[in-house]
């Protein structure tokens, strides 16, 4: 009895997994593989037929100047990103847990943005940055105050800005539920050692969020690289290309006037590198550090 | 003392110097303050210009409008469809949703069980290669694949998302079963419950929280995703979901902008009433799951 | 168990109803996101309806439509009729890869200008799109500004021009509207500016792109063309590179500004913005006036899917000789406004009729885009956005010469 109910066991678990194997086989690693293939092909997305090329696409990006900017300001904009999430949001992870009265409004109103779609706030700073604005330097007796979005030097500043306003949300929870975990006791003993409040901040929060942070670091970081959609619908790369992410370069090559799709794809297939290397770190990290981490 | 967490890290500044503690409230009063500001402004344009006209909007950015216009609502209800998009927006999220509720925890205890069998932890691998794939490379081959199979269509894009739920839901779910105990499943199966039985019985009560954060994560991805509708959807304004439609107004009410901001007032008011209502239970089923990974 | 069951068959029923929906109606993919060209398909497509009934057309228009239509064909999903722009390159590049039907021997051709269907053949000499509207870079101006400024004279030369925006600025009148916060904009502006000041400057170009020559080694028009395009924006409203296309337009409309360069694609947009608008346009003057091209190509054009149906391909083909009728041909271009290809037609607006004469003389260019590819193009639009940034002419030349370069991947 108790023999056949086990196999009866390992095929009911079989069989939850099958669907699952068969629709990630089917429509994500298939679609992956043709991805790399493409890669190495010399298909501009149009002819009905192309030829296999190796890794050329892979040198010639390498030896081009455009890809090279692109990449630069990726980093830079990741990098930006993974500081300011980290020191706001913990920042505001820390005023909102001590915050007495009205928790659950700031709260609510802190995690709003994160309900909305990148479209819809992009396409509403927009018009803030066109309308708003210069409305607002007109009340303050302010003339033409431009729209940050058409200078080379704030452009990507304001991109940035635009993305985080949406995504800080996140991992501020997070941080919250760091700072949850964190014991009483450890408050109590510092305040009867004397400790200032900066004192008890740098010595007793900071070393347990320490995993959080890290875990945000990394997950910024990623999505940091892999960004387009705010860039793509404020600014589409520009002005003269101060903007112009791996993310949305990948997207002009695969889908723009002139398609260049195979050279698009041997970009995605760097991009997939350098975030496979960064999530070996992050592995490496988040189990070096799981001690405090559950 | 025995305060629980929240009370005594509310309380416990009050024991410092009062200086410094004057100082720390102000900054992080200020910095709520700005950053409630900086939140809020925005929406509060747009729905304030929202019920103004072309010529009080631009007379008058900042200003509450002088009376409470619905024209552009109504223009916005009768004339586009808006009815037909929130339905397509609701149908997708409502069924990728379930299917996703459903069957991503089981897939993730069968894996999570069985993890020194070869073929779940392959499988888990497997599935983790998801987290490094840069969702652009994937996306032409995608769309080409759904063609030739005749799925461009809302339930093709159905089944997409459920695909590509995969690789974080099972990656959340797997790490929180791993440590769940597994003496009550075992004592369920020595009492003669079936697998199923027990995951039925047991198994699934003790993964709620983590079931509301995938539900939440999900189906705001679903409801708020842009590009693969836009690839997927694009036969006929007839498929389109919401953020489709509401993207549409970037260049067709290009001059009327208080027209474009009562456009997306009405695209993002579903997500508001929702959020109205459930904002506590959303940001508690975040962390739920938050906590453990 | 039950509920596997039940799972795996709500699955296999997915895949079912998805497989089993099709569309009856006939897609015609519509490039066009502004209003004025929507609603004049729409009219003209409602006149179609009464006289065939059977035939259900329905319009297409989708955001980022350029990208969708590339990404459509690539995965051989083409609508069976869609609008493109026959005299770019990547059109042709789609007729050389046979996605697109051929027109030759179809009775409405006669009814186009033949002028405009020699600029829109394809390199074998034939004709795969039905040329619907034309569309010319001009300068704009607000009428009623001009006459209170007391201009009785339109700028008909490089100096007038800036004598003009002098008078303007004395007055206290802004002259120009810019909105350069799209490459693509500046772009357009660029074109026209560069070919109406050096006639030949594309044949250059195209010579730079094969490797012949470089930018640097002559570098005395693309300087001199640079200088003017920072000349203009000196007479411009502020904030012209954080200010969208639409704004700019909308500035113009209200009477921010006397004057606009921009295409006729935004004429019917313009209008829309303020219908008691009283609009001119005159060409863009270089320095000689019998000399300076007026930048002119089709604008709208329609086309045929080579592996449409053939019911679709007739019913196309009737819906391309409906819309070419004369009458027809007047209502969309009335209501989209841009001057129609078709013969019979008027393009009745005197104050547009500066523009009317230079096209008559026949002192006309063409695009960038139908002698290089629209990677040349864009890149280039980079570099003269990042010149109206920084106003570096050296960085400019040096810019140009990388630009054509980079678009060589």
């Amino acid at each position: 009895m108790r023999k056949k109910g086990f196999n009866m066991d390992r095929a009911s678990f079989f069989i939850i997994t099958l669907p699952a194997l068969l629709l990630y086989s089917f429509f994500y690693i298939y679609s992956v593989i043709l991805g790399f293939y493409y890669s190495m092909t010399d298909w501009d997305g149009l002819a009905r037929s192309f030829n296999f090329i190796g890794l050329d696409n892979f040198k010639k990006l390498l030896g081009n100047k455009a890809f090279f900017s692109s990449v630069t300001i990726t980093f830079r904009y990741a990098l930006l990103m993974v500081v300011f999430t980290i020191v706001l949001g913990v920042l505001l992870a820390v005023s909102l847990n001590s915050v007495k009265r009205f928790k659950t409004f700031f709260k609510s109103v802190f995690f709003f943005p994160a309900m909305i779609s990148s479209v819809a706030i992009a396409l509403i700073w927009d018009q803030v940055f066109i309308r708003a604005l210069p409305a607002l330097g007109n009340m303050f007796g302010v003339e033409n105050i431009a729209s940050p979005l058409g200078n080379k030097q704030t452009a990507l500043y304001a991109v940035l800005f635009v993305n985080m306003w949406q995504s800080l949300a996140m991992p501020t929870v997070i941080f919250i539920a760091g700072l949850q975990s964190i014991p009483d006791e450890l408050y109590e003993s510092a305040l009867i050692d004397g400790a200032s409040m900066f004192d008890q901040f740098r010595f007793v929060t900071l070393p347990y969020l320490v995993p959080t942070i890290t875990v945000n670091a990394i997950l910024t970081l990623k999505s940091g690289i892999t960004s387009f959609d705010y860039a793509k619908a404020l600014t589409n790369g520009g002005p003269a290309r101060s903007t112009m992410l791996v993310g949305i370069k990948i997207y002009i090559d695969a889908f723009g006037e002139t398609p260049k799709f195979s050279i698009a794809n041997a970009e995605s297939v760097m991009l997939f590198v350098v975030i496979a290397v960064l999530s070996i770190v992050q592995i490496s990290i988040s189990s070096r550090s799981g001690v405090n981490n559950t | 003392m025995s305060a629980s967490t929240n009370n005594l890290q509310a309380k416990s500044p009050v024991l410092h110097k009062r200086g410094e503690t004057l100082i720390w409230h102000f900054l992080r009063n200020a910095l709520l303050c700005i950053g409630i500001v900086l939140i809020v402004m925005p929406m509060w344009l747009v729905l304030i210009n929202s019920f103004k006209t072309l010529e009080e909007a631009s007379q008058s950015f900042f200003a509450l409008p002088r009376s409470v216009n619905l024209d552009n609502v109504h223009e916005l209800l009768n004339g586009q469809n808006y009815f037909h998009h929130v339905g397509n927006s609701l149908l997708v999220t409502v069924v990728s949703m379930t299917v996703v509720a459903i069957f991503i925890p089981m897939v993730s205890y069968a894996i999570a069980r069985n993890m020194r069998r070869r073929y779940y932890k392959f499988l888990y691998t497997y599935i983790m290669l998801g987290l490094f794939i840069p969702s652009q490379i994937v996306l032409l081959p995608i769309v080409k694949q759904m063609a030739s199979l005749n799925m461009m269509n809302i339930w093709g894009l159905i089944l997409l998302y459920i695909t590509f739920s995969l690789t974080r839901g099972v990656f959340l779910f797997v790490n929180y079963i791993r440590v769940l105990p597994i003496e009550i499943e075992e004592a369920a199966q020595i009492d003669g419950c079936t697998v199923v039985q027990t995951y039925f019985r047991i198994v699934i009560h003790l993964i709620k929280p983590m079931i509301s954060t995938l539900v939440i994560m999900d189906a705001l991805w679903f409801w708020n995703d842009f590009q693969l509708p836009l690839f997927l959807l694009n036969r006929s304004r007839d498929l389109w979901t919401l953020p489709l439609f509401q993207y549409n107004f970037k260049t067709e009410y290009s001059f009327d902008y208080p027209m474009a901001f009562t456009a997306y007032l009405i695209s993002l008011l579903p997500m508001l009433v929702v959020y109205c209502f459930c904002q506590k239970y959303i940001i508690s089923g975040l962390t739920a799951g938050a906590v453990k990974s | 168990m039950k509920k596997v069951f039940a799972l795996v068959l709500t699955l296999c029923l997915l895949v079912l109803t998805a497989s089993a929906s099709s569309a009856e109606k006939i897609e015609f993919f519509q490039q066009k996101m502004e209003e004025a060209p929507q609603r004049a398909y729409a009219e003209v497509l409602t006149k179609f309806n009464e006289e065939y009934p059977d035939i259900e057309i329905e319009i297409n228009t989708v955001p980022d439509a350029g990208t969708v239509l590339m990404q459509r064909i690539a995965i051989s999903d083409i609508p069976p009729i869609f609008s493109d722009y026959p005299t770019q390159t990547q059109f042709k590049e789609k007729v050389n890869n046979g996605y697109i039907e051929c027109l030759e021997g179809n009775e409405f051709l006669s009814r186009v200008n033949p002028g405009m269907i020699e600029l829109g053949k394809h390199y074998d000499g034939q004709t795969y799109a039905l040329p619907l509207s034309q569309n010319y870079m001009a300068i704009f101006y607000n009428l009623d500004i001009f006459a209170e400024a007391g201009i009785e004279e339109l700028p008909k030369t490089w100096d007038e021009l800036i004598a003009v925006c002098d008078q303007l600025v004395s007055l206290g009148i802004t002259p120009f509207s810019f909105g350069d916060k799209d490459a693509g904009r500046v772009g357009h502006c660029f074109q026209a500016l560069s070919q109406a000041t050096y006639p030949g400057v594309v044949d250059y170009v195209v010579s730079v792109v094969n490797g012949e020559t470089s930018i640097a080694d002559n570098a005395e028009p693309f300087r001199k063309i640079g200088e003017r395009m920072l000349k203009l924006h000196e007479y411009a409203l502020p904030d012209y590179m954080g200010t969208a296309d639409t704004v700019m337009w909308e500035n113009f409309a209200t009477g921010k500004a006397a004057m606009c360069i921009t295409g006729s694609y935004a004429r019917g947009t313009i209008m829309i913005s303020n219908p008691d608008l009283n609009l001119g346009a005159f060409p863009i003057p270089g320095d000689v006036y019998d000399e300076s091209p007026l930048l002119t190509g089709i604008d709208a054009a329609l086309c045929i899917s080579a592996s449409a149906t053939d019911e679709e391909k007739d019913a196309g083909l009737k819906f391309f000789e409906f819309i070419s009728r004369p009458e027809n041909a007047q209502l969309w271009s009335d209501i989209d406004g841009a001057p129609s290809c078709i013969l019979g037609t008027t393009y009745s607006d005197p104050r547009v009729a500066p523009i009317i004469e230079k096209a008559a003389t026949g002192v006309v260019c063409d695009w960038y885009a139908s002698k290089v590819t629209t990677q040349v193009t864009s890149e280039i639009y980079q570099v003269v956005q990042g010149l109206l940034l920084d106003g570096d002419l050296d960085a400019y030349i040096d810019g140009l010469d990388e630009a054509i370069e980079n678009a060589a991947l």
